[in-house]
């Protein structure tokens, strides 16, 4: 497995900015669908930002990018405010699986790509999910101790509880898994011309 | 007007703490101190633009969360609203630890707390390249407004086409020249990073931090009287 090298790691921060745009978005974006809303806006995150995901895939390709993606996101979010434990080891494990279906080379197949993103953002979404479902009584009490109301946050644990959070996970995963198709629509004319040109400076260099 | 200069790393620690603070105590109170103590950082620091600019989202959140109990077309936003009214303070951090520190400083403030070097690296450059963004779109709406082409709801991929294309790119060239700068400053070395920068506990940080302190112990005491 190849290793990031300095390059990859600013790129990678480079786009995760990028990505975070688009958080911003589909957060505030998911706002219009009320609690459900709420507990598939990773997906809308990830449908507006699977552009972002491929371009990363292509352009960098290596263990370790979709991790340190969402590690700047999380440490980002706590540094702003928006930190939460079960959040942060869902989604850390999660972008470490996406690494270890998708980061073998930059040529990985659009599917797996789209996997990897698929699994990311479920894993995010999980970060409300689980504590709904394994730990319901403490979730209630942090998200009122942070200002949120009971009522406000009974309607949130219903659409993140049982069926409805498989259903919310389901949802999240398809739309990652669109988002990357998306990407690979917009861009795959693009990526054609500057990776087939990497190839060959790469060749010539050999040479 | 002088202007207060305060450590990176006591920022940093403030703004992790205040979110960390609502779990523990809540209400009125605590909000109150965070907006008054953090409006006062920002004044003290010359940012008083951004502090006006804060003070409106303020009003206008806080509206909007008011007129959601009665207006029932807004509820639904109340709910995410009356979260991100609470994050308002930390944004005002955020927007000093962002606009008064140069990259070096803040590489310098996250290494000390010992973070991963390459998570440090990567997080200070992605938190110096938000204020970029608006630029970087201006350039592509002015480039795509000289060649006749308009964003149109009625071509939603194609106009997503046209704005997300160009960023990337530009995202790849600014990494090569970017990654250029920083191993030209030796970011790859293996060994303990020392800064010109290297920023040292002051009076004036304590003073902050102190003030921090006693309102948050203030804070229990309201709870328990």
């Amino acid at each position: 497995m190849k290793k990031l090298k300095i390059k990859d790691v600013v790129l990678v921060a480079l786009l995760t900015a990028l990505y975070m745009v688009f958080y911003m978005v589909g957060a505030m974006g998911s706002m219009l669908f009320g609690a459900f809303g709420h507990a598939i806006s990773p997906g809308i995150c990830a449908f507006l930002g699977g552009s972002v995901i491929l371009f990363m895939s292509r352009k960098v390709g290596r263990f370790g990018q979709y991790t340190i993606m969402v590690a700047i996101v999380m440490l980002l979010c706590a540094l702003m405010g928006g930190g939460y434990l079960p959040w942060l080891i869902t989604s850390m494990v999660s972008a470490v699986l996406a690494d270890l279906i998708a980061s073998g080379s930059n040529r990985t197949p659009v599917w797996r790509v789209a996997v990897a993103s698929g699994i990311m953002h479920v894993g995010q979404a999980w970060g409300a999910i689980i504590p709904s479902w394994f730990f319901l009584e403490q979730y209630k009490k942090d998200w009122i101790a942070r200002g949120q109301s009971p009522k406000e946050m009974d309607s949130m644990v219903k659409a993140t509880q049982g069926i409805m959070g498989g259903l919310a996970s389901v949802v999240v995963f398809l739309l990652a898994f669109a988002g990357v198709w998306l990407g690979y629509y917009i861009l795959r004319k693009h990526l054609e011309k500057t990776i087939g040109s990497d190839v060959k400076e790469g060749q010539g260099k050999a040479a | 007007m002088k202007v207060l200069k305060v450590n990176p790393v006591v920022l940093i620690l403030i703004n992790m703490l205040v979110p960390t603070m609502y779990i523990f105590r809540h209400g009125t109170y605590l909000q109150t101190f965070f907006m008054v103590f953090c409006s006062v950082l920002l004044l003290v620091t010359g940012n008083v633009k951004k502090l006006v600019a804060f003070l409106v989202l303020y009003g206008a959140i806080y509206g909007i969360c008011f007129a959601g109990i009665y207006i029932g077309l807004l509820r639904f936003l109340v709910g995410f609203f009356v979260i991100v009214i609470q994050f308002v303070p930390c944004f005002m951090i955020a927007s000093i630890i962002i606009s008064q520190y140069s990259s070096t400083q803040l590489l310098s403030a996250l290494e000390a707390i010992h973070l991963p070097r390459t998570l440090v690296i990567a997080t200070t450059i992605t938190l110096k390249f938000f204020p970029t963004f608006r630029r970087e779109f201006s350039y592509i709406r002015e480039s795509m407004r000289l060649r006749g082409i308009a964003f149109s709801l009625r071509r939603p991929v194609e106009s997503f086409r046209y704005f997300i294309a160009p960023q990337l790119f530009r995202c790849a060239a600014l990494a090569e020249e970017v990654t250029a700068a920083g191993l030209v400053k030796g970011i790859d070395v293996p060994v303990k990073r020392t800064s010109y920068f290297e920023e040292k506990f002051r009076f004036t940080d304590g003073l902050v931090l102190f003030v921090f302190a006693v309102g948050i112990a203030g804070g229990f005491v309201w709870n328990a009287s």
